[in-house]
């Protein structure tokens, strides 16, 4: 009776290969089902958490969200969802969902800092937000005031957010909890493509050979990308190899041939690695001819810091926290350090002044003999000596496993895919990091190509959607431009309709710099929307005293009071996923949209009718008047007379400007898209909502999320950033964008799959990005010619060398913490631990152990330790087994947990380059409790 | 009759507010949310706890399913399991449908023995050939486990016992005509297209 296990999975692999060509089954409507699910409403949807981007079918009776399944026409998932993916179904019916908007007040219903919480209306919310802004933007200018958006706004609600921010109050203080995940990828890419998102799309799963998942934990964060993987793994068990690299061991590792246990931060030694190999003993395996046509070879300075306060001695800093706060000016190289820096002339013991902080970006074109020479010292003993961790292990085995992936790279023919998410980019060289994987990938000739590439991987469910393509960050507008460029500006003031000049050609302050700058006093006014910036950033302790010490007003908007409202002045309650229309962009660029389905929660109201009632507070002329900008000469001109020119009045609002002119009230509602739907923003609803005005709300009157739509993406038209019309993607389960004469496109720079690609008749390829495309020539060790040379077309490769990280266990802190999530929690747990069965399931953030680092401490599993770093230390019970099974020398701590608040332990160390925080790092002690 | 509206409105406002805050006028950072206790130090703070069911598979009661066809909860302990890898998948060894009736244990339903993905292959050229993008597929892989569903722990977790933080106030359907069966019963495969075109325009 009993099943042996292998024969189970031959004979699986078996059947699944007669059955490849299986037969299309014609959908048929089962009547008598029907009649069993009686005033039901079934509709497509997109799921609320990671980054796979599932189709979920939604069904709804009275007004209520009653069950959900997945959808089997989406291609991303087809019929299966995660377990978040099921309890979508729950997320909005948290007992204590946000209902009416609260603020601190004192005893006379004044606003009071160290108030207590009570309702208030709307009206008086949005009374108060439009005092403290004014005051703010008085006092300070449009950098007195920022917004933490996010990668789960949806991209109405981005476009509303950075128009609002960008083209009304012309502040660039808007950056999104993105830049904690994604960051180092767009920066990987802009660098190497020089235009952000991935080449790829899905269908590289199914047609790979080798997957290797680097720095992702995909079975938990990615379950359903996983489920391919495991479906083409487990079918073809022995073409497809699978090699899994991470710090500790976990559930993704149990499915692998190849399991590599790395320390910290060496990633960067193991590609350099499997390049070297490349390069030096297998020179056969390179492209030439792609190389030669695609390819030019770039590096850059070392000496960048590591994101860090330039302030090494702020007085804000605690006095445990100063020897790693100095590493931003200079560090001692260790003895790795003194090999993998030496072509820079450095040995061990060296001190290296970080002088390159303020242009760690900066590049040059090398030669591939310097690239070549640049590899030389990471050979397999070097690299096997730096990066094995796992003490446990022989260095013989662990070599004999470098090599094993090497070969499945080089492979000729072997189809290569490589997968991460966090593990590379929250690293302190994420953007390096990512460059890496491309450096592989294009040394082979394997990317850009049906089963080929190296794939970043999204964390957030329109991180890529919203965040990146919307632009919501501090230095974007949408489709790959940026404020400081004068022409991207030119572009978004005509879509926008406002006078040249009107946006800040000054990059405002990354989310990290956000807090930095609460806590300095810069930044006086904060709203946060869609994220939890108080529980979801390192050195928490600092950035919650900041919201409640200092002088400033921070709002949230939210489902449910996290920690984030909880440190808030004023909280505002905000209609959720399923409470609105809206569209999500997932990591294969796949765009997807979702109709209303249920009116609101209480007062709740979605965000982006906040951003729109708040532009009703403001005229023209209090904000389109001279400002300064610290920082930019001459600060930002007056464009009044312009807008007048234009036919605006002083007296005329943001909210006529930017959201209700003409353009918009083109957009008419009832539309046949909405039939049979609700939209509490345009009409109204049941629940007589009474608005900020005092009356009841009524609607605009016209389809506006259909108008932020329409109207974002005409940034992208004709620029490779093409979507579809609004009403195309209610009839479709989402389109993969560029969508080029109504066709999606699924490799992209790939001429026969690109239709841009084909457009630039550059052969088979095209790497068409315009960013960082001219740059100056030199060597390894620095620029020889400033003059610019044109990449038109071309992809970089880059050489970036092994560091350290920034901070390192040492006798005192004496272990490794690397933080993360756990496939039942999504993020800060503020939407998951209130679903009963995902609390009930993992009702804790546990503190993974290996047993013999617990035994040494005299602790046991279960038992309470803490966990201390210089920065802050709490409590959690160890688990010494399990999903996470770190080696000696590291734990793991998720973060989704308030009451294991695990980031005021970590660091907010960032990329140089990406401004993105590594949270995989930093140096913790651990002791009983 | 405007007038009434509001009021109407704002009463219920209200009854929302005090039902959920068990406080009519005020409220304390501290009484908000998850973390009832002070943020600003962790002495005070404690985790939740983990208190999974030690009952041995087989003799453990059924989670309801959360709504229909929904993913059962696992009742039952897995503490000595093991991790579900290529070589081990401990929870096949009662739950294919062959084995669990006498296991006592649910069985995997139809929907996991079928695979619901068109099937992609790429020539020497990288053409793309993909089976039709529009229709919804089932392909019977008769009664061999579709090795996308292979990591059980997905979609199926254990439960601790306790209360829990925060009340959850969603209410469940279940298909009528199979009446309590959908309680712990997969019909997902019967009932995967209702709706499915239905309202999408396609």
């Amino acid at each position: 009776m009993s099943l042996d296990r292998r024969e189970f999975l031959k004979s699986a692999a078996a059947a699944s290969a007669a059955t490849a060509i299986g037969m299309a089954v014609p959908a048929k409507v089962e009547a008598a089902a029907l009649q069993g699910q009686a005033g039901w409403r079934w509709d497509k949807a997109a799921c609320r958490f990671c980054g796979t981007g599932c189709g979920i079918m939604m069904a709804t009776k009275d007004d209520r969200i009653v069950a959900v399944k997945g959808d089997p026409l989406a291609p991303v998932n087809r019929g299966l969802n995660c377990i978040k993916g099921y309890f979508n179904a729950k997320i909005m019916y948290g007992a204590d969902r946000l209902t009416q908007p609260l603020l601190r007040m004192n005893d006379k219903g004044e606003f009071d800092k160290k108030g207590k919480f009570k309702p208030i209306s709307w009206q008086r919310a949005f009374d108060e937000m439009e005092i403290h802004i004014k005051s703010a933007l008085k006092e300070k200018g449009p950098t007195g005031i920022a917004m933490f958006s996010s990668g789960q706004q949806t991209a109405m609600e981005g476009h509303a957010a950075l128009k609002l921010m960008k083209a009304g109050f012309r502040t660039n203080n808007i950056d999104p909890n993105a830049r904690l995940c994604m960051a180092s990828a767009v920066t990987g890419f802009m660098n190497v493509f020089g235009a952000d998102e991935p080449s790829g799309c899905y269908e590289d799963i199914e047609l790979a050979e080798t997957i290797v998942a680097f720095g992702s934990n995909m079975a938990e964060m990615h379950p359903i990308l996983w489920s391919r993987v495991s479906d083409r793994k487990l079918s073809n068990p022995d073409k497809v190899q699978v090699v899994v690299l991470s710090t500790y061991k976990h559930r993704t590792m149990d499915l692998a041939d190849v399991e590599i246990i790395f320390k910290p931060n060496t990633d960067l030694a193991i590609w350099n690695y499997i390049a070297r190999e490349i390069v030096y003993n297998h020179p056969e395996a390179m492209d030439k001819e792609f190389l030669d046509k695609n390819i030019v070879f770039a590096t850059g300075p070392v000496d960048i810091g590591y994101g860090l306060r330039e302030d090494i001695n702020h007085p804000k800093y605690g006095k445990k926290e100063l020897d790693t706060a100095a590493k931003q000016k200079s560090k001692v190289l260790t003895a790795d350090e003194g090999v993998s820096l030496g072509y820079l002339g450095y040995k061990e013991g060296d001190t290296l002044e970080m002088k390159n902080t303020g242009d760690a970006n900066k590049h040059w074109k090398i030669t591939f003999e310097e690239f070549k020479k640049g590899l030389a010292p990471y050979t397999l003993d070097y690299v096997a000596k730096v990066s094995k961790g796992d003490a446990d292990e022989s260095l013989a085995d662990y070599k004999a496993k470098l090599q094993k992936m090497a070969d499945l790279y080089i492979e000729k023919k072997r189809k290569c895919l490589t997968f991460w998410t966090m593990g590379f980019n929250q690293h302190t060289r994420g953007t390096w990091v990512n460059e890496q994987a491309y450096m592989v990938h294009f040394l082979l000739g394997k990317q850009a190509k049906p089963g080929n590439g190296a794939f970043s991987l999204t964390g957030q469910p329109s991180a890529c959607g919203t965040a990146r393509e919307v632009g919501t960050f501090a230095h974007r507008l949408p489709a790959d431009m940026v404020v400081m460029n004068p022409a991207h500006r030119k572009m978004a003031e005509g879509i926008w309709t406002i006078p040249d000049g009107t946006i800040n050609p000054k990059a405002g302050s990354h989310f990290t710099q956000i807090h930095r700058d609460l806590e300095d006093g810069k930044v006086k006014f904060a709203w946060v929307s869609v994220c939890n910036p108080y529980q979801d950033t390192g050195n928490a302790d600092h950035w919650i005293k900041a919201a409640r010490t200092m002088d400033n007003f921070i709002v949230t908007s939210d489902g449910y009071p996290g920690i984030s409202a909880k440190v808030s002045d004023l909280i505002l309650p905000s209609a959720m996923m399923y409470e609105k229309w809206g569209a999500y962009g997932n990591a294969e660029r796949r765009t997807q949209h979702w109709r209303q389905q249920v009116t609101p929660m209480g007062d709740a109201m979605s965000d982006t009718w906040q951003f729109v009632e708040l532009s009703k507070r403001f005229t023209i002329k209090e904000v389109w008047g001279a400002q300064k900008i610290p920082g930019l000469d001459g600060g930002l001109p007056d464009v009044m007379d312009k807008a007048k020119a234009m036919g605006y009045k002083e007296s005329t609002t943001l909210y006529e400007v930017l959201f209700a002119n003409n353009r918009a009230k083109a957009f008419k509602w009832p539309d046949p898209v909405g039939k049979g739907y609700q939209n509490s923003e345009v009409e109204g609803d049941k629940r007589n909502v009474v608005g900020s005005d005092g009356k009841v709300f009524k609607g605009y009157g016209f389809f506006i999320q259909k108008y932020l739509w329409e109207e974002y993406r005409k940034f992208g038209d004709g620029h490779g950033h093409d979507y579809a019309d609004f009403d195309t993607y209610h009839r479709v389960r989402g389109l993969k964008w560029p969508v080029v004469d109504g066709k999606e496109t699924f490799w992209r720079y790939n001429a026969k799959y690109d239709p841009y690609a084909k457009k630039a008749a550059n052969g088979a390829f095209a790497f068409y990005g315009h960013a960082f495309k001219d740059i100056p020539t030199g060597n390894l060790q620095g620029v020889t010619n400033s003059a610019k040379v044109n990449l038109d077309n071309k992809a970089k490769i880059f050489f970036r060398p092994y560091m350290e990280p920034t901070e390192v266990p040492d006798k005192n802190y004496d272990i490794w913490l690397c933080t993360g999530r756990v496939l039942e929690h999504w993020h800060s747990g503020t939407m998951t631990m209130r679903v009963p069965e995902l609390y009930r399931a993992v009702p804790e953030a546990l503190c993974y152990m290996h047993p013999s680092d617990a035994e040494k401490r005299g602790v046991k599993r279960g038992e309470m330790v803490w966990v201390e770093s210089r920065r802050g230390k709490v409590k959690a019970h160890v688990e010494t087994r399990g999903r996470n099974r770190p080696p000696r020398g590291l734990v793991f701590v998720p973060w989704f947990d308030e009451k294991v608040f695990i980031n005021k332990v970590c660091l907010d160390h960032t990329c140089p380059i990406s401004k993105q925080i590594d949270h995989k790092k930093c140096a913790v002690k651990i002791y009983k409790a | 009759m405007k007038a009434k509206l509001l009021i109407g409105s704002l009463v219920a406002a209200s009854l929302i507010i005090s039902s959920l805050y068990a406080v009519n006028t005020e409220v304390d950072e501290t009484q908000l949310g998850l973390r009832k206790v002070d943020i600003y130090t962790e002495d005070t703070a404690l985790p939740n706890g983990t208190n999974y069911n030690k009952e041995a598979p087989g003799t453990s009661k059924l989670f309801d399913r959360a709504y229909t066809n929904a993913p059962p909860m696992i009742p039952h302990d897995i503490d000595d399991l093991g991790e579900i890898d290529k070589n081990n998948n401990s929870c096949l060894g009662c739950h294919m449908p062959e084995i669990a009736k006498d296991m006592g244990a649910t069985p995997i339903p139809k929907s996991h023995f079928t695979s619901f993905r068109p099937a992609v292959s790429v020539d020497d050229d990288d053409n793309l050939k993909a089976e039709s993008d529009e229709q919804i597929i089932k392909k019977d892989l008769k009664g061999q486990l579709w090795q996308g569903r292979y990591n059980c722990s997905a979609c199926h977790a254990p439960q601790t016992k306790g209360d829990l933080k925060v009340a959850n106030t969603f209410k469940p359907a279940y298909t009528d005509k199979k009446g309590q069966k959908h309680k712990n019963k997969s019909y997902l495969l019967d009932e995967l297209d209702i709706g499915v075109k239905v309202g999408n325009g396609l």
